[in-house]
């Protein structure tokens, strides 16, 4: 990847991470925030004006989302309403983008975690042959 | 001072480093209005300096074949398609086969959403990033019931355009050429081949 780095750098100031980076981003050409969950190939599904879901390579999971318009909604709602200057919008969004790291991990990270910690109360719960309530609900 | 001429010092070699790459060429594209015209685009740096920080590489490479026609920058590229045709003449934008003008949502300010334009294609292939010993860039068949979407910015006049983002999206049922729900998601259809 060294010539890429070197392009990236070189041509657009850019560097490029040697790992994948699960972090909310904002971006502010598209005004949108977007988290990612898997460094794969991914597909849009436009949901409606503010949300979009990404979906994996062959669109069965989600693995991440996007949400648009935190600009617009700056300027055009909260802006008038709370007297603030347009400088404000940047710690607003760096808020906006730990707050939506922490919401991703738990919807996409966790959710894995708790998957398969479910799946083995199960397995062991059919290997003990424990008799579990009827009105236990368990997620697998 | 004659061994001077010799040393290179870090800060030197790490000029030297960023000065001795390939540039990405601009994207060439359809005119939105003016039929019949090609237009090179330039590339917006956001989208490229947030894609590299968080390491996506896929993107990275989308936008190098994808939009710009060239094949991603990496060690022995083709080594994965050695069996196969390759290259290939289906990267770049210039294949897109239709043109959306304004992406209807809230965008940064009133009625900024209309000026917006949504370049979509359907290329046959896409790189995909393969931790690999040989080459980290695996050419594979584009997703199924998806379009490429590259969303530019131009400036007044329709004579400058920048690249500001690119995805996969997932096509339309009825016309799988389209973004789904194209009718609605857009302001206009401005320019289509054919």
């Amino acid at each position: 990847m060294d010539n890429l780095a070197k392009r990236l750098e070189g041509q657009f100031g850019a560097t490029l991470s040697d790992h994948f980076v699960k972090k909310a981003s904002y971006n502010h050409s598209m005004d949108c925030l977007e988290y990612v969950s898997v460094n794969d190939i991914t597909v849009s599904d436009r949901i409606d004006d503010f949300l979009t879901l990404i979906k994996s390579y062959d669109q069965s999971e989600v693995v991440g989302f996007k949400l648009k318009g935190f600009r617009y909604i700056f300027k055009e709602i909260i802006q008038p309403i709370c007297q603030l200057d347009d400088e404000d919008f940047n710690p607003l969004i760096d808020v906006m983008k730990n707050l939506f790291t922490r919401v991703g991990d738990d919807v996409f990270v966790d959710k894995e975690k708790r998957t398969s910690a479910y799946r083995l109360a199960i397995e062991i719960t059919k290997r003990d042959r424990v008799n579990l309530p009827d009105n236990l609900n368990i997620a697998a | 001072m004659l061994l001077r001429k010799y040393i290179v010092t870090p800060s030197e070699r790490s000029k030297e480093n960023i000065l001795s790459f390939k540039e990405l060429p601009p994207p060439l594209a359809p005119h939105p209005k003016r039929h019949g015209e090609l237009i090179l685009l330039s590339i917006g740096g956001e989208r490229v300096r947030e894609t590299a920080g968080l390491g996506r590489y896929n993107s990275l490479f989308e936008l190098d074949y994808n939009i710009c026609g060239v094949l991603p920058d990496v060690n022995n590229i083709g080594y994965h398609e050695r069996e196969d045709n390759f290259p290939d003449s289906w990267g770049g934008l210039k294949h897109c086969h239709v043109i959306f003008k304004g992406i209807k949502r809230p965008f940064q300010e009133k009625g900024l959403d209309g000026s917006v334009y949504v370049y979509v294609a359907s290329p046959r292939y896409v790189y995909k990033y393969e931790p690999h010993m040989v080459c980290v860039a695996k050419r594979i068949k584009a997703p199924l019931n998806a379009v490429f979407a590259t969303y530019v910015k131009f400036d007044h006049n329709l004579d400058n355009g920048e690249v500001i983002s690119w995805e996969w999206v997932v096509a339309d049922k009825e016309q799988p050429q389209y973004p789904e729900n194209y009718a609605n998601r857009y302001d206009e259809k401005v320019w289509e081949n054919g």
